[in-house]
């Protein structure tokens, strides 16, 4: 039996001179989150911090309990929690963004939550505001390079509120007085991230991958080191005050170059599809039909039962099982296609990310290195051995 | 005929998950269940109406209400303190594990009166657990040589406080929360276990994983458990004529392998079920609590002596960490 208790290396690259001081309180909000985890960690382990995180879900607060930090439970749409922050607080790295709800939920989480964060935390006099934005507030571009002076226009209601949370960050600190710098990364890759690499790995393995436009678009990414080690370095460069910067490396990858070296950095062989425009709307139009199928075979008639007393439902029970029932027969069909790939088994991609998708445009940052907040950026083969060693690390108790 | 009363001390995931399904299946009992949580009650009362709830005083409730026995479903850290407001009034109680989080703390309190203290260690009551300390005791295959145990998983329990992410709270991480079932089963088949390596990932919070090497009197063992990452739920024995093994993700047998018959593997079939060994362990507490309740498996229920013996354990192998 393993008994190994390995855990994924935390150093990140040191910038000379422009360290953190030990012992400085900062205040993490989405602390629970991929870029909050670990900045809580490095912040803690490697730095010396007084760690406040803030999280909402105790549960995924587990996570964390294995590092000196404090929990500062709640909501940012509310003040319950101000009674736990100390009296003073150093710097602010604000992660936290409406991940759940309705789209109005969420941008009420991330302009009526920022702003009451920035109102409680002005309280405890903080050096600096750190925030998290991303690269989907810009106007996505087929070709070229975009920078930090790119048009913004997002595409999604994500990006519209990472705007609306940055202008709101730019006008409140300037009343406040808060020294505030803001961050836009492009796709962040590194062990265990959410979207870039667990998601793409169960894609992987379940050997359904469609790639639009040959899978030639850029896929823009930067390492979760290279961001945290920029928010870190921002708490004490001056330069980066009221600054904006874009954090992608400048060395993309096509996706179709990053799926092939994920999978074999994973000894899985990579299945894949091209799919033009018109085939994917031909899907999206059947993958419709699809959801309404999962829904109906969901309801789970016997359950209703007892509600087959009242008249009136009965019959309306009735009506639903023999539809459902009509529903199920293609079901059945489907799963069947499921369980032995083929290559027609595809998920079409929502409309509006196709272009996304086949950009050939590439983020790059004009002051990133010339203002000291990163000395160099994490090359890929650093970046792909991390991620792999946090994959055989998640399985290496399942002997 | 007079209804038991009981009284529920907690209204966690546990309390909700388990107690009061269980008591959902009674008719002849009265519960009371108390938390200063308003909101969780009142969400429990339209889950669960036939109860009475109220965020009132203990103390109070109990001189009210004749109560035959009690359950503490509370952080870790005010196990101790209810143990002794159930001591005081002379209530039998089923508190839960780990019965303190504090070893001397529960030496002051068992100098008090003799109202019973029990610990739910409800890995004690499943089929396999069951077996396999008929196994043992039987010497049905001759002593125990090797020991694995392996238990965990990405957390994933509602949390409702932040008790499990504060040692003065948990008295521990996942070894205290998890592993102490692990360790209380051995503890009752074995009698004692002494550590020879332990070591945890705790950076300045809790273990959220730990491995443990101990030796028992006929051999020598390791466990491992996890709540950060996913991994194989097992116990293995190996004894003198024959290596058993439980897998939790087979929960319906037990894997036995003959040293005579090597190749050949037997199956002995198990129902591992989650109400069945919470209506056991319930059915034993109510057994010792009315003598005339007779249950038809052992009475394994521990006292709050028998249960500490896991506490010191894992408290000592927190203080044996480099």
């Amino acid at each position: 039996m393993n008994l190994e208790l390995d855990t994924p290396p935390v150093e990140i690259l040191p910038l000379a001179g422009n360290r953190i001081k030990k012992g400085s309180k900062v205040l993490i909000t989405g602390a629970t989150g991929f870029v909050g985890s670990r900045l809580a960690e490095i912040l803690s382990i490697q730095f010396g911090c007084e760690v406040y995180a803030m999280v909402r879900d105790y549960s995924r607060a587990v996570k964390l309990s294995h590092l000196p930090i404090r929990f500062i439970y709640g909501d940012l749409i509310n003040d319950t929690w101000k009674k736990q922050l100390p009296a003073k607080i150093d710097y602010v790295f604000h992660c936290a963004y409406g991940s759940s709800g309705s789209g109005q939920e969420r941008e009420k989480t991330d302009l009526s939550g920022t702003k009451n964060l920035l109102n409680i935390v002005a309280a405890c006099t903080p050096q600096k505001f750190v925030f998290l934005s991303s690269v989907s507030v810009f106007e996505q571009k087929n070709t070229g390079v975009i920078d930090e002076a790119g048009s913004l226009k997002p595409m999604d209601d994500y990006g519209r509120n990472k705007l609306g949370v940055e202008k709101l960050i730019a006008d409140e600190c300037r009343k406040l007085n808060i020294r505030y710098c803001v961050f836009r990364p492009s796709a962040i890759i590194g062990p265990g991230a959410p979207s870039y690499v667990n998601r793409i790995i169960r894609e992987i393995r379940s050997h359904i991958i469609v790639f639009v436009h040959q899978g030639e678009g850029k896929l823009n990414w930067i390492f979760i080191d290279d961001v945290v080690g920029a928010m870190i370095n921002a708490t004490c460069i001056s330069k980066s005050d009221s600054k904006t910067y874009v954090l992608s490396n400048p060395q993309p990858l096509t996706y179709i170059e990053y799926y092939r070296t994920l999978a074999l950095s994973m000894g899985e062989n990579l299945h894949y599809q091209f799919m033009d425009r018109a085939e994917n709307k031909q899907l999206l139009k059947r993958n419709k039909t699809r959801i309404s199928q999962i829904i109906m075979s969901s309801i789970d008639v016997k359950k209703l039962k007892p509600l087959m007393k009242i008249p009136l439902l009965s019959g309306l029970l009735g009506i639903l099982n023999k539809i459902r029932k009509i529903f199920l027969k293609p079901e059945g069909k489907q799963k069947k296609q499921l369980s032995s790939p083929s290559p027609r088994t595809l998920l079409p991609v929502p409309e509006e990310y196709v272009n996304f998708l086949s950009s050939e445009a590439v983020f790059i940052s004009q002051y990133l290195i010339s203002d000291q907040l990163l000395s160099g950026y994490t090359n890929y083969e650093v970046a792909l051995k991390q991620i792999k060693l946090k994959s055989e690390w998640e399985t290496s108790w399942q002997d | 005929m007079l209804k038991n009363k009981y009284i529920l001390v907690g209204a966690g995931a546990i309390s909700e998950q388990l107690y009061l399904k269980f008591f959902d299946q009674k008719e002849d009992v009265e519960l009371y269940v108390l938390d200063k949580n308003e909101e969780r009650l009142r969400d429990l009362k339209n889950k669960f109406p036939q109860f009475e709830y109220s965020t009132g005083d203990f103390q109070n409730i109990v001189q009210r209400v004749p109560f035959t026995a009690g359950f503490i479903c509370l952080p870790n850290f005010l196990h101790a303190k209810f143990i002794s407001h159930f001591r005081e009034a002379q209530i039998p109680v089923l508190v839960e594990k780990p019965v303190v989080i504090n070893p001397n703390t529960f030496v002051d309190l068992s100098t008090g009166n003799s109202s019973p203290v029990f610990v739910a260690h409800l890995r004690r009551f499943f089929d396999s657990s069951l077996f396999l300390r008929d196994i043992i005791e039987k010497s049905v295959f001759g002593s125990v040589q090797n020991i694995e145990i392996s238990d965990g998983g990405i957390f994933n329990w509602n949390l409702q406080s932040d008790y499990l992410l504060n040692r003065e709270k948990s008295g521990g991480g996942v070894f205290m929360d998890s592993g102490i079932h692990w360790v209380d089963f051995l503890f009752s088949v074995f009698g004692d276990l002494k550590i020879a390596e332990y070591r945890d990932n705790n950076r300045g919070g809790l273990e959220s994983e730990c491995t443990v090497k101990f030796s028992f009197s006929t051999g020598v063992g390791s466990m491992r458990f996890s709540r950060i990452r996913n991994v194989s739920r097992f116990i293995k024995l190996e004894l003198e004529k024959a290596s058993l093994c439980f897998s939790l993700s087979e929960s319906d047998r037990i894997r036995i392998q003959m040293k005579a018959y090597p190749g050949i593997e037997l199956n002995h079939p198990i129902s591992d079920h989650l109400p069945t060994a919470f209506s056991r362990q319930m059915n034993a507490f109510f057994s010792k609590v009315h003598s005339a309740d007779k249950i038809h498996y052992p009475n394994i229920l521990p006292g709050a002596a028998e249960a500490l013996k896991s506490v010191k354990f894992i408290t000592h192998c927190y203080e044996s960490r480099a």
